[in-house]
């Protein structure tokens, strides 16, 4: 089974706006990886791409070994949580998982039962009217019940109280035993699956800007506070980012040893001292990052 | 119960590794206990599985668990001592952790601040 | 596909049963309605019912396709679906097949209620006749039955049309109204195009037309749907080259029709005639037909030799019995694209030939910008074809005329006749103007032409110039009837043979008879037909005169024989073709001394033997639908407009159906010399 995920070039446009510029990226079978965006840069537009659900403009995309054409196949193959889940407003939950059994060729009648009582949901209820959680967990359970060899799992916690969260996390951890599915999930609270992937990608401007281990981030990422000769910093080339600068010090972040040796040894800074960065603010500080440097190539770009 | 700290920088099999080491130390887990199941180690504490196994598989591979014949894993005899071992090295570097810490200027009433402060989270 | 589709019911249900108790409770309440305002309930259910037919079941099928395309294109449907594996063109294909078969079925239960509920319906299936009230007699039947069922048929075209286009533009109204009017546009073209073949059967098939464009209409509509799809569901880079594909084929339908509709209008303006040549009938007089033999030889052998014929395209042929076709004029008239843009053009032709075998031609054709009708003269010969000469004045007919050796243009506008006289080279020279009351119009020419004579005072003798020039004098054998003409001593002559004239005399009782006067100078016989025989009026093309009274035939062989008379009635059918209000003349093709040639309006061709009428041949021409609509409709046509069907020659007759040319030998051979 070839659960695994490759982005090459993927370009897509939105009238004049390019969202997204040259994806490429590639996930190993079994990964779990976290996408991580600002809100509008593209994560679901990169998910509906994989789905198929969206052509891309240009680029190569291999998903489970399938590369998308409009046929639909591929979503036999992958489980979806959208951000925003739908259902038709005239049926009940279960009414929904039984259309949905009618065509998704393995789907599983009583796994979907299993998850829905197992993530407390009432499938009788009707789908109008249902509280964003009943939603939440209702697409859960249809992104997983047709056992897909990849999750493309876009907010799953978005919106959700924490109990349903909860519920949805741990389902994302069962998914996990055995086989391991791919995984590929947007969270704007990374952190709460800090845990659980492997790999972050990071997605600005456009394209995946730089792509970590999970596991090095957590032990290698580390606050820098520097004081250097004349105030200035030998920041570039380095993979660093300034947090802020008060006076004679300043503060940065590094996000492996490596960069941070390379900085803390640069002509010019006198004095270092170093702390090792929490896996919930590397994260964040990832995105700003990206952010800044996505900015500058725009401004490059324009000028 | 095995715990993790997100925050920390400690890779998390090590983490969950020094916590199984740490109920074995104190006396919590007993030779012939059955290991806990990936399953369900990872369920609690929301990390993912092959982090639990990989931690269960070192801890194997190190002496404090051994598998048995039918009924998977379970703490191993020597592993009081083993983990104690552990221990003693998690405490080598709290030795290390403070001395640098005074080294760098920490008054020992900060110190006892410390302390005092996590004794009461506990 | 299968889900989708039973998806898609669902989600139509709620329209799709509303509509459906709208049509049936439509019944009552249109019955409710007729009673309460006085009228009885049946025109209130039979007005429904009409309403229904045209406007109703096209709209309903429009409004479930529209309203499913949109819902599916627009979130929340779009993003509900889009998740399930199917791609989008499935998706598409099935919800829109679902739409139009959920109107198909609303159709079907109107067909049931209407059968059911209206006596008028059960009699006939289809609408013929509509009640009669007058805002629904403006509604000519013979369009409204093909409007019909073209509605009906249309349904799924209606429904998936509408569908394509509000899922391409993402809104229900916008998609519907596209829908509406291009496949009801189509259905108007089609519906007029069918009508006219029930007028023109013979000139406008239009069954092939038919159901080519439908074919291309759906084909085109399911291309545009499947492409929309694909492109819009996964919202690909489209660019204008992909827009104006999907533009043109939603228009592809419509655009078909119409073309369809033009090449049909063209062809029955053109139409398929054999040209009208004069054989030896000149004109229509004013007060009365009368009917010359007064062709010169030479015209009479080029005439008698083939056929000028115009064909559908609007070019004319000149074709021999044995089926060789000589091209004398080119292509004219509209093509299909003009006659959608400007209307149907009609054609008109009407040819003679003169004494030098020139064939002139008057046509009415479309003007060379594009606009309008004008009248031309065309002139030419077998060897160089035809060439447009000059315009005409634009009467509303032209017809050629030849007095002897003269050519001349006969039109009468709203209050005058015209006669213009052209010398050999086309160029006018006289021009005469002639109103409604005045009798001896052609006398002049006649006399010029010297086929009339001048009598004496006492009325017992005659005298006129020959062909060749000489004058000559004849004692009469009784007085000479005198027309009714503006000039007393002028006498019309009332045949002419290749050696005699004939004058029309009376004895001392009164009782007129013809005098055959020869060329030399006497007084070569006598006819005294029966009183009620006279006069002779009609002719055939190689010559000899005739008359038809009370199913009795009375004859002059072109030699000047006269033949006994002969009774017909016991042979033709009474009645026409069917439908017709009265009987269409049959029409006496050739005239031996011993037989008679009669073409019967029920399209046969018959030999009678002179005097006791027996039938010495008998054959039954190929069908005609031409002819046939012809015979019915006689009582309309004007005779000088009267397209023909068939045209006697020397060896024989030709024939055409509208399909096909055939050329019958007077034997009763038929030939089939090759498509019209």
């Amino acid at each position: 089974m070839n659960g695994s995920i490759q982005l090459e070039g993927v370009v897509r446009r939105f009238g004049k706006r390019e969202v997204l510029r040259a994806v490429t990226a590639r996930a190993e079978p079994g990964k779990v990886i976290g996408l991580l965006g600002r809100n509008g840069e593209g994560k679901s537009t990169l998910f509906k791409i994989l789905l198929d659900m969206l052509a891309a403009d240009a680029g190569r995309i291999s998903i489970g070994g399938m590369s998308p054409d409009g046929s639909g196949r591929i979503r036999q193959k992958v489980g979806y949580m959208p951000e925003r889940p739908e259902f038709h407003g005239f049926m009940t939950i279960e009414e929904a998982f039984a259309l949905r059994g009618r065509f998704f060729e393995k789907w599983d009648r009583r796994r979907a039962s299993e998850l829905a009582k197992r993530l407390e949901l009432d499938v009788r209820a009707p789908v109008a009217g249902a509280s964003k959680g009943m939603l939440g967990k209702a697409a859960m359970i249809c992104a997983l019940a047709h056992n897909p060899e990849i999750l493309l799992l876009d907010e799953p916690t978005s919106g959700l109280d924490p109990i349903v969260r909860d519920g949805v996390l741990g389902e994302i951890i069962r998914e996990l035993h055995g086989s391991g599915k791919t995984i590929v999930v947007s969270n704007h609270r990374m952190e709460e699956m800090g845990g659980l992937i492997d790999e972050v990608w990071v997605l600005a401007g456009g394209r995946i800007v730089a792509t970590h281990e999970v596991e090095r981030l957590r032990t290698e990422a580390c606050r820098l506070v520097a004081r250097a000769k004349n105030g200035a910093y030998p920041a570039t080339g380095l993979r660093v980012v300034e947090l802020s600068n008060d006076g004679p010090l300043s503060e940065w972040a590094a996000f492996d040893s490596d960069s941070a040796d390379r900085f803390s040894k640069a002509w010019g800074i006198e004095a270092i001292e170093r702390e090792p960065l929490p896996l919930e603010t590397s994260l964040k500080l990832l995105l700003k990052e990206a952010d800044a440097a996505a900015s500058e190539e725009t401004e490059a770009h324009h000028a | 119960m095995i715990s993790i700290d997100a925050r920390s920088p400690v890779p998390l099999y090590d983490q969950i590794k020094a916590g199984f080491k740490g109920l074995i130390a104190k006396g919590l887990l007993k030779p012939g206990d059955p290991a806990p199941s990936v399953r369900a180690l990872a369920d609690r504490l929301r990390v993912n599985p092959n982090t639990v196994a990989r931690a269960l598989r070192e801890l194997a591979l190190e002496g404090v668990l051994e598998s048995t014949r039918g009924a998977g894993n379970v703490v191993a005899g020597e592993a009081r001592a083993r983990a104690k071992d552990g221990i003693g090295a998690v405490v080598l570097n709290f030795e290390e952790a403070l001395a640098h810490a005074r080294r760098s200027g920490m008054p020992w009433k900060d110190v006892d601040a410390v302390v005092r402060r996590l004794k009461k989270e506990e | 596909m299968l889900e989708i589709a039973k998806l898609q019911f669902r989600k139509n249900r709620l329209p799709f049963v509303g509509m459906a108790a709208t049509l049936v409770a439509s019944v009552p309440f249109g019955a409710a309605v007729a009673l309460l305002s006085g009228h009885p309930g049946r025109f209130g259910v039979d007005s429904m019912l009409y309403f229904w037919s045209f406007i109703g079941l096209p709209l309903i099928a429009v409004l479930l396709g529209s309203s499913a395309g949109a819902a599916n294109a627009n979130d929340p449907l779009r993003s509900a679906e889009e998740i399930l594996p199917v791609s989008d063109g499935r998706a598409a294909f099935a919800s829109a097949g679902t739409s139009a078969l959920q109107a198909l079925l609303l159709g079907a239960l109107f067909l049931g209620l209407a059968f059911v509920v209206s006596a008028q319906w059960r009699e006939s299936l289809v609408l013929v006749v509509p009640p009669s009230e007058s805002w629904l007699r403006a509604i000519e039947a013979p369009i409204m039955r093909p409007m019909f069922w073209l509605c009906v048929g249309g349904i799924p075209l209606f429904a998936i049309s509408s569908f394509a286009a509000a899922w391409t533009v993402r809104n229900g109204v916008a998609g519907g109204f596209l829908g509406m009017v291009a496949i009801g546009a189509m259905v108007l073209s089609l519906a007029a195009g069918l009508a006219m073949q029930l007028f023109y059967a013979y000139r406008a098939p239009f069954g092939a037309s038919l159901i080519g464009v439908l074919f291309a209409a759906s084909a085109s509509t399911l291309w545009a749907l499947g492409r929309a799809a694909r492109w819009l569901g996964r919202r690909e880079a489209m660019g204008w080259r992909r827009w104006a594909a999907l533009a043109a084929a939603f228009a592809f339908g419509p655009a078909c029709s119409a073309l369809a509709l033009g090449r049909s209008w063209t062809r029955v303006n053109a139409g398929i005639s054999f040209a009208h040549l004069s054989d030896s009938e000149q004109t229509v007089l004013p007060s009365r037909p009368a009917h010359f033999s007064l062709s010169p030889e030479a015209a009479r052998r080029v005439e008698l030799s083939g056929a000028v014929m115009r064909g559908f395209d609007g070019g004319i042929v000149f074709v021999r019995p044995d089926g060789s076709r000589k091209p004398l004029a080119a292509a004219a008239g509209r093509t299909a694209l003009a006659t959608v843009l400007e209307g149907p053009a009609e054609m008109r032709d009407h040819a003679i030939w003169d004494a030098y075998g020139k064939l002139w031609i008057s046509r009415a054709m479309p003007g060379r910008d594009g606009k309008g009708l004008v009248a031309e003269l065309w002139r030419g010969d077998l060897e160089s074809g035809l060439r447009h000469q000059k315009p005409l004045p634009n009467y509303w007919s032209n017809q050629m005329i030849r007095v002897g050796e003269a050519i001349g243009s006969f039109g009468w506008t709203e209050n005058r006749y015209e006669f213009v006289r052209f010398d050999e080279t086309g160029r006018a020279v006289a021009k005469t103007n002639y109103d409604y009351a005045s009798a001896g119009l052609m006398l002049d020419e006649w006399f010029r032409q010297g086929y009339a004579g001048t009598v004496s005072a006492d009325r017992a003798s005659f005298s006129a110039t020959l062909p060749d020039g000489t004058r000559r004098k004849w004692r009469l054998p009784g007085e000479a009837r005198v027309d009714d003409a503006s000039e007393r001593e002028r006498v019309a002559v009332r045949a002419f043979g290749r050696s005699f004239f004939a004058i029309e005399v009376a004895d001392a009782h009164g009782e007129a008879f013809l005098a055959l006067l020869d060329f030399d100078g006497g007084v070569r016989s006598v006819w005294r037909g029966e009183r009620s025989a006279w006069p002779l009026q009609e002719a055939t093309a190689r010559g000899g005169l005739y008359s038809i009274r009370d199913g009795t035939v009375f004859a002059m062989s072109p030699e000047g024989d006269f033949l006994p008379k002969t009774p017909i009635r016991a042979v033709a059918e009474a009645v026409a073709a069917p439908g017709s209000v009265r009987p269409a003349p049959h029409r006496l093709l050739r005239v031996e001394r011993d037989r008679l040639w009669f073409l019967l309006s029920s399209g046969r061709l018959i030999a009678l033997r002179a005097g006791d009428g027996a039938v010495l041949s008998d054959a039954k021409l190929p069908e005609s639908a031409m002819f046939a609509a012809m015979n019915r409709d006689y009582e309309r046509r004007p005779l000088f407009l009267e397209e023909r069907a068939w045209k006697a020659v020397e060896s024989g007759l030709f024939w055409h159906t509208g399909r096909r040319l055939y050329f019958v030998e007077w034997g009763g051979a038929v030939r089939d010399l090759g498509g019209a």
